[in-house]
């Protein structure tokens, strides 16, 4: 059921077993195994079904950063108010971590989770089905640039329908147990006395009334900023904000990087390369695949680089550069060296290369509460987003050893742009945030627990990627569901429990 | 200025004089180079486009003649003569190697062996 908070009279209370605030692909994972169970769920939505532009200002804010200019609209671009949230802009592409994710990487301070991959097996293969791929493809694909010591392949599966809106909004119009409260803004989250449980979330709206919406637990899900807006708002019963005796609530904010690095050459075999231009549908596999190539573990660790991914798109020869067709032909004299192969038949192919990497964990990278207040009279986030030079060195560093993978092994060769140390021509940012409320075993070390739970408040967790104590290079979007997912079928449990 | 470009004849009578060899390290006076030079430009099976390489490479990283000489048979190794499958797997084997161990050149961004990149200039050098 869906309701319009503005259609309440102030002061309504509602009372349900569950809150989730933020109807993003994180919060309505939470919900998906809950629907038409026993315990009555609300899910509270600061923004309308479509993208509202006075809604969407609730989300202003100052953010500073190497990447983003003097006069950026980070926050904003990088987050949506509606019913589906961030979703609706995603492309459909889906990975999960890889295994070095998890583990702590000697050269990569604050790296690694507190939970061991295979917890998340079965969450992730329930996400691919609910995200309508089926299975998610975790095994190298040995496609036509052959994995070796240094780069292996890797599949990039893309769902048919990417809208979370879409994918969740006839179910929930139709649960009984479920009301999905629109243009509902938290403004507080109230304590018990002995400030351990959460009680109640006090709700505005815009030109509207006043909500309270009491619950036993509480799901943060309102996205990587948010999340940790809204707990160093809630700082009337704890000064420094909940969860934040560490002060850690909001450190630790990562987005991904990405940089144009160049072009390769590849000399010709057979059409196989067009696995690596575009997600294509494939024998055995009910959606679209797109090949990319990732730097082994080995190589990560020798060369002590971030993880990342390159994306290889087919151009014309005439954007590679006027020396494009004689690099070929001199690439195929060299590999014809010694062989009695000669030189390949097909003709070469071009592609653009785009690596998109991991930042490593930064501590003094963090979201705070600016000194401007918002419509709703609440703090704006303020964001410092902190990248070192090894985020920016590791990803050209990645493109150079690419382009001598590719000379080493006669497969072509490769066009490296001279990139300009954080010049914002050459790098970007993605929009792939995380942190600010990470997971740890320790209270001193993150936000959270292993079970997303606030390490000191006994019924409030979070969803979403906030929690990933370390990126990957994957669009986080398969383990956000995943992990919700798993936090769904552990509230679920906790209700259970306590009904019985 | 200009660089004067030496034609092949000019390339290989300069070697065959023992001219500049005072300019090669040490280990690479050896009058047999010029055999070397010969046969590296003879197993070139597409000399116009090595020569458009080997002429970008010395645009942007100029070298002398003898300098790529010295550092081909000191890397390939080269100590005398060879026949035409032996140098050509040598030179297979030290491309690889380059770009294994990271020795390569930019020429136009693009990254090519030291090796074939200096291959390419001789063959420059030697077709102008």
């Amino acid at each position: 059921m869906f309701t319009d908070a503005r259609t309440l009279e102030t002061g309504t209370s509602l009372e349900v077993n569950l809150c989730v605030v933020g109807a993003g692909a994180a919060g309505l994972s939470v919900v998906s195994g809950l629907v038409d169970g026993a315990h009555r769920i609300a899910v509270i939505e600061s923004g309308a079904m479509s993208p509202n532009r006075r809604i969407d200002d609730l989300s202003k804010g100052k953010a500073f950063g190497r990447l983003l200019g003097q006069r950026n609209q980070y926050l904003q671009q990088t987050r949506t108010r509606a019913f589906g949230g961030l979703g609706e802009q995603w492309h459909g592409t889906c990975r999960p971590l890889d295994a070095e994710d998890f583990a702590a990487r000697g050269w990569v301070p604050n790296s690694g989770w507190p939970i061991d991959p295979s917890e998340l097996a079965e969450p992730y293969r329930r996400a691919g089905e609910l995200l309508g791929l089926g299975q998610v493809s975790t095994a190298a694909s040995e496609e036509w640039i052959p994995n070796d010591e240094g780069f292996r392949s890797s599949w990039l599966d893309h769902a048919p329908r990417p809208s979370i809106a879409e994918l969740f909004s006839t179910r929930l119009r139709k649960a009984e147990n479920v009301e999905v409260l629109t243009r509902a803004n938290v403004s507080a989250i109230e304590l018990d006395d002995a400030k351990q449980r959460v009680v109640a979330v006090h709700v505005d709206c815009l030109d509207g009334p006043q909500l309270i919406i009491r619950a036993r637990a509480f799901v943060l899900a309102a996205g990587v900023i948010e999340n940790a807006r809204l707990l160093l708002l809630s700082d009337h019963q704890r000064s420094r904000g909940l969860g934040n005796e560490h002060d850690t609530v909001g450190r630790f904010f990562m987005d991904q990087i990405q940089a144009q690095a160049g072009y390769v050459a590849l000399l010709g075999r057979d059409g196989r390369m067009s696995s690596y231009g575009s997600a294509l549908p494939r024998p055995g596999a009910d959606h679209p695949m797109r090949a990319i190539l990732r730097p082994t573990e080995a190589l990560q660790a020798h060369h002590e680089l971030l993880n990342s991914q390159t994306l290889v798109s087919p151009v014309e020869v005439d954007a590679a550069g006027e020396l494009g067709h004689d690099v070929v032909r001199l690439a195929e004299v060299s590999a014809a060296l010694g062989t009695t192969s000669g030189s390949p038949n097909a003709e070469p192919w071009f592609g653009e290369v785009v690596l998109r990497g991991e930042q490593s964990p930064n501590r003094a990278s963090r979201v705070r509460l600016g000194s401007e207040t918002d419509e709703l009279n609440l703090r704006r986030a303020r964001l410092t987003w902190q990248l070192s030079d090894h985020d920016v060195w590791s990803l050209t560093s990645t493109a150079r050893l690419l382009g001598d993978s590719l000379g080493r092994r006669r497969l072509g060769r490769m066009r490296l742009q001279a990139m300009r140390f954080w010049s914002r021509r050459h790098y970007s940012w993605t929009g792939y945030q995380s942190g600010t409320t990470r997971m740890s075993m320790a209270p001193a070390d993150g936000v959270v627990d292993t079970d997303c739970r606030l390490h000191d408040i006994d019924n409030l967790f979070v969803a979403g990627s906030s929690v990933f104590p370390t990126s990957g290079c994957s669009g986080p979007m398969l383990t956000t569901v995943a992990l919700a997912l798993r936090l769904g079928d552990h509230v679920n449990g906790i209700l259970d429990r306590e009904s019985a | 200025m200009k660089r004067q470009r030496p034609t092949r004849r000019r390339v290989l009578q300069h070697l065959a004089a023992g001219v500049g060899l005072g300019l090669l390290p040490t280990a690479c006076r050896r009058p047999d180079l010029s055999l070397m030079a010969a046969a590296l430009i003879d197993i070139a099976s597409d000399r116009a486009t090595l020569a458009t390489i080997g002429r970008a490479f010395l645009e942007e990283q100029p070298e002398s003649l003898e300098s790529i000489l010295g550092r081909l048979a000191a890397d390939l190794p080269w100590s005398g003569p060879l026949s035409a499958e032996e140098l050509t797997a040598r030179l297979a084997r030290r491309i690889e190697h380059d770009f294994r161990h990271g020795a390569t050149y930019r020429v136009d961004a693009w990254i090519l062996s030291q090796t074939e990149a200096r291959w390419s200039a001789l063959v420059a050098l030697s077709s102008d």
